[in-house]
């Protein structure tokens, strides 16, 4: 039943919070640690003359604003105090202050990575998954963190209908044309391994291709079932592991912040419960 | 009706949350509602997205571009950099080569105009579009930047720095593939 469900879950979400911030930043932690190592803080992306803001109002109005150039001219200082308010969230789990600085300093940083790599990624998972952790009453916590499931299942169902409705389902296609560039890349280099050659592979057949971006189309559309039930969670974590190594494995595509959302779905939380004792 | 509602956990959550928490409850629907719009006009306002992501279709042409960074006779990839390190500096060359096809203006600041005409005679259009889209300024400064970002992070005294853009035609069974066309360009 959804409404025992819903009620097992709350209870799962609002007793773990203080445990939940602390996994929480810890992985955020790391993935900023990541960021500084693969050279992708602000401070270390070098600040293009060509800056992308696309048709997006958001980045509109921090051009307009001049709020890039502000950011930008203290950098270094800007990504020390995003990494010094990660570790108090971490460490301070009573007070909500440094949540809140890591949550506007985190949209900041969003903003300005996607400008500044000239591309407008979707990683929206860090940024999403910060905003319940700003509140300090733990019943406005819980819904938040809900909410961030609800988003979460929005966005990849909601990628599965762009694609049925674009009729992509059907294009035989678009999977191929997707590996194709990966396959040259591989034909230009001598390094060959096993995933070369699951790349070969791929190009050489069209229609396995086109069977495995049927599977994924499935595997994002199966995350509407996360509106009408928690008892499908498990299927839906399996799905987004899967969902999320083919297409690292296949298109290159790293989309690493979005894993946050996975804390939100109840294994997760059913873990996390079982760990409660270390707190 | 009702069955569905007390179904759908959706529904049971928004009604929770009117009960308990009116003022998240009207965040939600903004939110809701933002997010509505935002995907019915096709436009953007981050955090809310559309999530289309590579469902435009791409014709089956079979034909691969490629760039490829030079610094004086290396790959940038021999330069020991992170894979997104590398991938951010073509993805601003690759703006950079829309800009120079479109004659120094951004892409982006046509494609707004053509969609909606009347903006152009909008009042302080002008202005606004000079900062919010990238301007010739930015275009121009780009090359030097870019010269200076390589030596930077390659920390080599390299003399010059190219691209050499290829366009491959792909065969399948056995996968091979065919030089069409290459151009380079000197920074």
């Amino acid at each position: 039943m959804p409404a025992s469900d819903f009620s097992n879950y709350k209870a799962l979400a609002y007793n773990n919070k203080r445990l939940l911030q602390r996994i929480f930043f810890s992985l955020a932690f790391i993935s900023l640690c990541l960021n500084y190592n693969y050279h992708l803080l602000l401070h270390q992306i070098g600040n293009t003359p060509l800056k992308d803001s696309e048709i997006d109002v958001t980045y509109w109005i921090f051009k307009a604003a001049h709020l890039t150039q502000f950011i930008l001219t203290f950098s270094l200082l800007f990504d020390i105090v995003l990494g010094i308010s990660c570790i108090l969230s971490l460490v301070l789990v009573n007070q909500t202050l440094s949540c809140k600085i890591f949550f506007v300093l985190h949209f900041c940083y969003f903003i300005l990575y996607n400008m500044l790599a000239g591309h407008h990624y979707v990683n929206v998972g860090l940024l999403f998954m910060s905003f319940p952790f700003i509140f300090s009453s733990s019943t406005r916590f819980t819904y938040c963190f809900t909410l961030c499931r609800f988003a979460f299942c929005f966005i990849l169902f909601s990628a599965a209908c762009w694609k049925i409705a674009r009729g992509d389902l059907f294009y035989v296609h678009q999977f191929h044309q997707l590996v194709l560039p990966k396959a040259s890349a591989y034909l230009s280099s001598s390094h060959n391994s096993f995933l070369s050659e699951i790349i070969f592979f791929l190009a050489n057949h069209v229609y396995i291709c086109h069977m495995i971006w049927i599977l994924l189309i499935v595997l994002e559309f199966c995350f509407v079932l996360g509106f009408f039930s928690f008892q499908y969670d498990k299927l839906l974590l399996i799905n987004y592991l899967l969902f999320f190594v083919g297409g690292y494995l296949a298109i290159s595509l790293y989309n690493m912040e979005n894993l946050f959302f996975l804390l939100t779905l109840l294994p997760s939380l059913q873990l996390i419960n079982h760990f409660k004792s270390f707190d | 009706m009702r069955a569905f509602g007390k179904k759908n956990l959706l529904l049971l959550f928004l009604k929770e949350v009117r009960q308990k928490d009116k003022n998240l409850f009207y965040f939600i629907v903004c939110a809701f509602l933002l997010q509505l719009l935002v995907t019915f006009t096709k436009l953007e306002a981050t955090p809310f997205l559309l999530y289309g992501m590579y469902s435009e279709k791409i014709s089956s042409l079979s034909i691969v571009s490629n760039n490829q960074l030079y610094l004086d006779q290396n790959k940038i990839e021999d330069f020991k950099l992170s894979e997104r390190q590398i991938e951010i500096l073509y993805t601003n060359i690759e703006n950079y080569l829309a800009m120079k096809a479109n004659g120094g203006i951004d892409p982006f600041k046509i494609q707004i105009e053509k969609k909606l005409p009347f903006i152009k005679s909008a009042p302080l259009y002008n202005e606004i579009a000079k900062v919010i889209f990238n301007n010739a300024e930015d275009y121009r400064q780009f090359p030097q930047w870019l010269k200076k970002r390589c030596f930077t992070i390659a920390h080599s005294k390299v003399k010059t720095l190219m691209l050499v853009q290829t366009k491959y035609k792909i065969n399948l069974l056995p996968l091979t593939k065919k030089t069409l066309d290459s151009a380079s360009i000197r920074f």
